[in-house]
């Protein structure tokens, strides 16, 4: 059986992303592994990584996510390769391909010998690359290339995300490190529901309880005069306006534009007045005891997660693979 | 709306048999004020309130009902509204508090309430009203303390509290109102409906409006044009500053708007504005007791020079000037007056004038062609027989062919003298400032009553679908903010003029480029992630060679590269560098007005001079040249110092097409052209940057 580690250069290069566009494309039965946990969510009694639980449920892998993504990764408390080894026999299924996911970045783990080059050597698979185009990751790329001579693995090359400009590719390949794809930038995988928002704000939803399911394409901070807010808010659609629950001028100017929710921070309750007119117009309002600050880092870092049930989106990933991704070579 | 304010027959639902509550006091003040017409009480708790044989429900009421006035705890209010309709019931004032002001509950009560309203036809006023009176139909359907006497003005409110006030104040001062509504929550009857009714109202000399915020500000603005050709409308917008305009958010729910677009509005519909409650009352005794002024020159009449320099201090500041007599004039004024009287205007009776002098000096210059309007002023001193001069002033109540303030300015001495002037109709004011200011506001409508009709604007030849297909485009890739070039195909479909430019993705080709163009151009970083490029180093002006193209090009680069990292740079745009004088065209869709087209000095100390003018579109050339006009650096466009004069026909014609592209494309949300260049005139007028934003969907 054959495999192939994804690893991914820099963080937040769309490796998930990309790992199941792949899986989806691969012309026989795939099956997963990834050894250690990112982010993570509730099912019930179990904390599993969504990953494993979108992959399990869009590749109909009959093993739990606990098998399918066993660790934690703990720089002072480290997982023996030996372990991560087994881990992976267990996930194994009767497939012609394991797609085994990396962990952050492919040099993580290095101090413990357990970096993504570590075990794709260690499991025998190929690498492949993701990365975004941005020069410092072109750096590390070839920085990367130089230090896979120090291992038993084979690097089927890379995967630009998130970028349409082939120059870049045509770059890297003159100087001879092999672009296996461009995936252009999907802005579907940047957007959230304003459900995503409540729960990473662990927020009281005031009104609209019945329109979480409206997309987020931005977040904007609500802090500076209503004229300059106004400018700002008109220029973006569908977005969530995080401010103060004081400021009644900055929520009713944001309830006049395409606005997805509000975010009032400080655990401060809007003005009745303002509740009723987000009423009228169905706009749902969060409040949230976290500060302006702390409430927009954490809408920042909320990464847009693919549901399985999401249909659409999985066939967009699926397309986005296929149409820019040179699948033979990835899969030979 | 007649039904609602001359009914016909009432019905109070809701009517309580015990004293100091709302709606026993409502019952009462209908009884008090004398209404003529069938009223009916409805209660089930009760078989007579207040002498009136009373009903369990409205349904029960033998005769028909035409307005019924609601004071039934909110959760009732949708069970009688139903009632109500199946009664047939004409108008209903909902006095009822605990709807949109409560929050969500509130509000989705109202809500329902409109729909059974809308179901059965039925207008309502309020909720959350203190109720409405009609004085001549002998209807006070309030529940205030004090009911006002008849008289000829009308007053709408959006907050109960100024009623109240109001109502107060106005005792104090022996106004008479005709109509006194307060709209509450405004779920259907506001301020708009009102203009349109009391346009017609025979009673009504002029309306007097307090505004927190509109709904519906194009309708508005569109009755109160029709209303200003008519009788003159105050208007006290509260809200006017940002503190302002926070408080009033949280308590009307009704965002405030930019307060200079209101200022646009109203000066467009010729509505008088004003600041505050005293100068409303100010401006509505004028209003209600004097004729309007046939033209704009002030005659001042003052037994001390201190009051006269500061009136013409006022006239000044208010844009009013002072009448210049006519000779025949100044003689008639001699052969009466002492030889240490000043004879010019501000005429100075002098110290020891006494009535018959007061008398001599403004009948003669009321007689005078240039004098529209007088201002009589009058110092306590010790020599002034003050009550006699207010006696004879009285003369000019209700009969003077031209308007006529008084300032009798003092304390004690004062108070006997002003109380006969206010009695008999005089508007009479504690300062010669607040006096000019009634009379300006009074020259200020002769002029909007007289505006003429707008012409109507022929519109140009454009290339609609063009603009379509960019608007298209941007919409298909989700996008709300349009690209710099695409924001150019809009201005040029619609024959506004932009530079020779073009993109390229390297230095060689910028060069290229600039020689094509011609020395001196522009250059300009591309890239869709920077909206402001001046703000990150990403303009360079005046570049006249391709070698300072060749280091500007470098410089720059590595100047947005450092202030923005993760900007993606598609390369840059080189574009004919434009001389002329900077100014700046640009529209917002405003929530409540609709397009609003700004105009005014442009540059790089925009922000701080602040010298832009507004108006709604659609414009009509008038209101355009009056908006070029209007700001402070217009003499930098007609050639200030010897330069030559600007090409200002071409400036308005850019304006004007930007009227006509917002009223042809509502999705257009925001257009800014920084800057137009003004050209010498007959050689045109370019414009350099567009930034174009459409709506965006969840509105």
């Amino acid at each position: 059986m054959r495999s192939i580690y994804l690893g991914s250069v820099v963080e937040k290069s769309g490796k998930s992303m990309v790992t199941l566009g792949l899986a989806k494309n691969f012309p026989g039965r795939a099956g997963f592994f990834k050894p250690f946990k990112e982010r993570l969510m509730r099912e019930g009694d179990r904390v599993i990584d969504q990953d494993a639980y979108l992959m399990r449920k869009v590749l109909d892998l009959n093993k739990p996510e606990e098998v399918l993504c066993p660790f934690t990764y703990d720089i002072f408390r480290p997982i023996h390769m030996d372990d991560i080894k087994k881990a992976y026999r267990k996930a194994s299924c009767r497939c012609e391909i394991m797609m085994i996911e990396g962990t952050r970045e492919v040099t993580t783990g290095y101090l413990n010998d357990v970096s993504g080059l570590a075990i794709a050597e260690a499991t025998g698979s190929d690498l492949v690359l993701i990365s975004t185009p941005e020069p410092a990751a072109l750096d590390k790329i070839a920085m990367l290339c130089k230090l896979i001579g120090n291992y038993k693995i084979h690097l089927k090359g890379v995967i630009l995300n998130k970028t349409d400009d082939l120059s870049v590719a045509n770059f890297l390949e003159a100087k001879g490190i092999k672009v296996l794809g461009c995936i252009p930038h999907i802005p579907e995988m940047t957007y959230f529901t304003v459900k995503e928002v409540v729960e990473a704000l662990s927020a009281d939803v005031v009104v609209g309880e019945g329109n979480l399911d409206r997309l987020v394409e931005g977040v904007f901070i609500g802090a500076m005069t209503v004229e300059t807010a106004l400018k700002y808010m008109r220029r973006h659609r569908r977005k969530a306006i995080i401010t103060g629950g004081d400021r009644s001028d900055i929520q009713l100017a944001a309830l006049s534009t395409d606005t997805s929710c509000l975010i009032l921070t400080g655990g401060l309750y809007p003005a009745n007045q303002v509740v009723s007119k987000a009423f009228e117009k169905g706009i749902p309002i969060l409040v949230t005891r976290y500060d302006t600050l702390a409430a927009s880092e954490m809408v920042d870092n909320l990464i847009a997660r693919i549901e399985p049930e999401h249909d659409e989106m999985v066939r967009l990933v699926e397309k986005a693979v296929r149409d820019n991704v040179d699948l033979d070579e990835v899969f030979r | 709306m007649r039904e609602l304010l001359e009914p016909a027959s009432v019905a109070v639902i809701g009517a309580s048999a015990e004293r100091n509550k709302v709606s026993n006091i409502i019952l009462g003040n209908i009884i008090k004020s004398g209404f003529l017409g069938p009223l009916y009480p409805v209660n089930p708790r009760h078989q007579e309130i207040l002498g009136l044989r009373c009903y369990p429900d409205i349904l029960s009421v033998p005769g028909d009902v035409e307005m019924a006035v609601v004071v039934v705890p909110a959760k009732a209010v949708l069970q009688v509204m139903e009632e109500c309709g199946k009664k047939g019931v004409k108008a209903a004032v909902v006095i009822s508090a605990g709807f949109k002001e409560v929050g969500l509950e509130g509000a989705q009560l109202e809500k329902r309430l409109g729909e059974v309203a809308h179901r059965y036809g039925i207008r309502v006023l309020g909720p959350n009203c203190l109720g409405l009176v009609n004085t001549h139909h002998h209807l006070n359907a309030t529940f205030a303390q004090e009911g006002p006497r008849p008289g000829n003005i009308a007053i709408s409110s959006q907050s109960g509290a100024i009623c109240v006030v109001v109502l107060d104040w106005a005792a104090n001062i022996n106004l008479g109102f005709s109509k006194f509504i307060s709209v509450g929550n405004k779920l259907d009857v506001d301020e708009g409906h009102l203009l349109e009714y009391l346009r017609n109202d025979p009673k009504t000399k002029v309306i007097g409006m307090y505004i927190e915020g509109t709904d519906r500000g194009r309708e508005f603005l569109r009755q109160a044009e029709l209303t200003t050709k008519v009788k003159p409308v105050i208007a006290l917008k509260a809200g006017r500053t940002s503190s302002g305009a926070k408080a009033a958010s949280s308590h009307t729910g009704a965002m405030s708007g930019s307060d200079q677009v209101y200022d646009a509005a109203m000066k467009q519909a010729g509505v008088v504005r004003v600041r505050s409650i005293e100068e409303m009352f100010d401006l509505l005794q004028a209003f209600s007791t004097m004729p309007l002024p046939q033209g704009e020159g002030v005659a001042i009449v003052t037994n001390a020079g201190g009051l006269g320099v500061m009136a013409a201090d006022a006239c000044a500041d208010n844009g009013l000037p002072l009448a210049t007599f006519e000779p025949s004039t100044i003689k008639r004024l001699k052969e009466k007056l002492p030889p240490a009287a000043s004879l010019y205007n501000p005429i100075d009776v002098v110290g020891d004038a006494d009535s018959e002098r007061y008398d001599h000096a403004i009948r003669t210059v009321m007689d005078d062609p240039n004098v529209a309007c007088v201002a009589a002023l009058l110092a306590p001193t010790d020599l002034v027989d003050i009550s006699t001069v207010a006696d004879t002033l009285t003369a000019f109540a209700g009969s003077s062919p031209k308007p006529i303030v008084t300032s009798f300015v003092g304390g004690k001495e004062m108070a006997a003298p002003i109380a006969m002037l206010k009695a008999a109709g005089i508007p009479n004011y504690p300062s010669p400032e607040r006096g000019v200011r009634a009379l300006a506001a009074m020259v200020e409508h002769r002029h909007s009553k007289d505006r003429p009709e707008p012409r109507p604007v022929t519109p140009y030849p454009v290339d609609r679908g063009s603009v379509q297909e960019i608007i298209d485009h941007v919409r298909s890739e989700g996008r709300l903010q349009l690209s710099e070039a695409e924001g150019k195909g809009i201005l040029q479909a619609y024959g506004i003029s932009t530079p020779r430019e073009g993109i390229a993705r390297d230095l060689r080709r910028a060069i290229d480029l600039a020689e094509t163009i011609g020395f001196p151009v522009v250059m300009k970083v591309e890239s869709p992630d920077i909206a402001h490029k001046t703000d990150v180093g990403g303009v360079v002006l005046n570049i006249d060679s391709s070698e300072e193209l060749t280091r500007s090009y470098e410089v720059m680069l590595s100047k947005v590269r450092e202030k923005l990292p993760k900007a993606k740079i598609t390369g840059v745009s080189v574009q004919k560098m434009v001389k002329g004088r900077e100014v700046i065209v640009g529209m917002v869709r405003d929530d409540q007005f609709g397009p609003v087209i700004t105009f005014g000095l442009g540059g790089i100390f925009v922000e701080f001079l602040k010298d832009v003018t507004q108006g709604i579109a659609p414009l009509d050339r008038d209101e355009v040249e009056r908006m070029v006009r209007s700001i402070k650096a217009y003499p930098t466009l007609t050639g200030a110092r010897g330069r030559r004069p600007g090409d200002i026909p071409a400036l308005v014609q850019v304006i004007l097409k930007i009227s006509q592209l917002s009223m042809d494309f509502p999705e257009l949300e925001e257009l800014e052209m920084n800057p137009v260049m003004v050209g010498d005139e007959g050689t045109g007028v370019t414009a350099v940057d567009a930034l174009v934003t459409i709506k965006g969907e969840q509105k």
